[in-house]
């Protein structure tokens, strides 16, 4: 079927048009800092609380202090705790999902032609799948690139949330001893000061609702896993078992076995013409009538050809295996690292100069955040393409 | 020697392979420079293996820095 109508109109382009929405933009940007200035002067920025370990949202006052009370118990595993970080990965499930119908709509709706937010999505996915297409063996791409899709758009929306207004700073205000003073706005609804309450006196702290979903090491390290195990299910996929030779280089042990055997079987002859120099003529005789003197000294011979090969290839493969489990460790502790450090850096920064340049940091955050998803996606797709093409090197 | 003290100076001491992790990101950034000065054309698949390989030489300073933060907010 061919489309009559394919040929869009271009509408006349319109040089005033771009350089009035330009000024719009300036104009809201000018606005949102002068309001920043104004709200810093109404209410003055708090310090945010800063804890590697994520907070449980669910807590009961136990003697003035909050103690995390368990979601659920597991009966191995032990407590469960819904912690701040868990409902931001629930938040992202919930905006993953209410995408994915939004797209299919809006494709059902445009058929062949992607429009609306499908062509967006299509132009953001065109964009990144082109920076690692290159890289991946065309055989394979197919089958990587959702993947790399995946973990991208996954990872890239459990950042993107982090700097939503409000998602961090909304949340519970449980009492503790010591912490910042509260002015009650309504009945229910504390806002938090930045005065710190006397020592030995009652104050308050913040349990956000939410907290950035890689901020805590739970998050990245369940990637991570995943992203490894599945690193190892594309190289079986391609190199059968025989991938993990990469590991434990099998056939050098089966030729350190024959070796052995051949050994001590070749022993036993010696030993075997020994007794019969003393006079038992007899001795072993079905024995050495299946014994192929030829065929042992030809395994002897080559593993000695290949032992240089057998010890460096046995360290090669510790290597892999301990390179393996670093990826796991390094993917984590990259995306953890810098994601974390975000928040630190707002911290330190709001302390320095807690009007103006905290809300550049912001933005600092999200392209961060677009990096460490591109880097996690990238780095597992490309690493996809090592497994596969494992054996053809 | 006061145990905050103790935690503050090896904060620090954590934080020096950042040297390293700058020396390292600045050696990928010049040949990536390097190469696509040779062959412009290049320029997008360059870009994408610095990035690599800046993010793995990154990646070491991200182990320092989350040393540093385990010994600074726990």
């Amino acid at each position: 079927m061919v489309e009559k109508n394919l040929a869009v109109t271009e509408a006349p382009a319109n040089p005033s048009g771009k350089s009035r929405r330009s000024a719009l933009t300036a104009l809201i940007v000018s606005a949102l800092v002068a309001l920043n200035i104004l709200i810093v002067k109404v209410y003055p920025p708090i310090a945010p609380q800063i804890s590697v370990v994520p907070e449980s949202v669910l807590v009961e006052i136990v003697d003035g202090e909050p103690v995390a009370r368990p979601w659920f118990t597991l009966p191995l595993v032990g407590p469960v705790y819904l912690t701040n970080t868990l409902t931001a990965v629930f938040f992202v499930f919930a905006l993953l999902l209410i995408l994915a119908v939004a797209v299919r709509r809006s494709l059902k709706r445009s058929g062949l032609r992607p429009s609306g937010l499908a062509l967006y999505l299509e132009v953001i996915l065109d964009m990144a799948g082109g920076m690692v297409k290159n890289a991946i063996d065309p055989a394979w791409r197919d089958r990587i690139l959702p993947f790399y899709f995946t973990f991208f758009i996954y990872i890239l929306l459990a950042n993107a949330t982090k700097i939503l207004p409000f998602f961090e700073t909304l949340g519970l205000a449980v009492p503790v001893n010591g912490g910042v003073a509260a002015q009650r706005w309504a009945p229910g609804f504390l806002a938090l000061t930045n005065r710190t309450v006397p020592a030995g006196t009652q104050g308050y702290e913040l349990i956000g609702f939410f907290r950035g979903a890689s901020t805590s090491l739970n998050f990245t390290l369940s990637l991570a896993i995943g992203s490894v195990l599945m690193i190892q299910i594309f190289g079986v996929r391609a190199n059968g078992w025989r991938y993990f030779t990469k590991f434990l280089p099998l056939e050098y042990f089966v030729g350190f076995g024959r070796f052995v055997l051949a050994n001590f079987r070749l022993g036993r002859a010696r030993r075997i013409a020994v007794w019969r120099e003393k006079g038992e003529q007899d001795a072993g005789a079905e024995w050495l009538a299946k014994f192929d003197a030829e065929a042992a000294r030809r395994d002897i011979a080559d593993f000695r050809r290949k032992s240089g090969g057998f010890f460096i290839d046995t360290f090669v493969g510790i290597l892999e295996f301990v390179s393996e489990a670093a990826k796991i460790l390094s993917f984590a502790f990259r995306l953890f690292g810098n994601m974390f450090a975000g928040s630190v850096l707002l911290l330190f920064l709001g302390y320095m100069a807690p009007v103006f340049l905290t809300s550049f940091l912001q933005l600092y955050e999200l392209i961060f955040g677009l990096i460490q998803a591109f880097v996690f996606s990238m780095l597992t797709a490309i690493f996809m393409n090592m497994a596969v093409r494992h054996g053809h090197e | 020697m006061d145990p905050q003290a103790a935690k503050y100076i090896g904060t620090g001491i954590a934080m020096l392979s950042l040297a390293g992790a700058g020396i390292s990101i600045g050696m990928i950034g010049k040949s990536a420079l390097e190469g696509i000065a040779r062959n412009p054309e290049a320029q997008s698949n360059i870009m994408s293996a610095m990035i690599l390989a800046i993010a793995f030489a990154e990646s070491i300073a991200i182990y320092a820095l989350v040393i540093a933060f385990l010994m600074l907010f726990s």
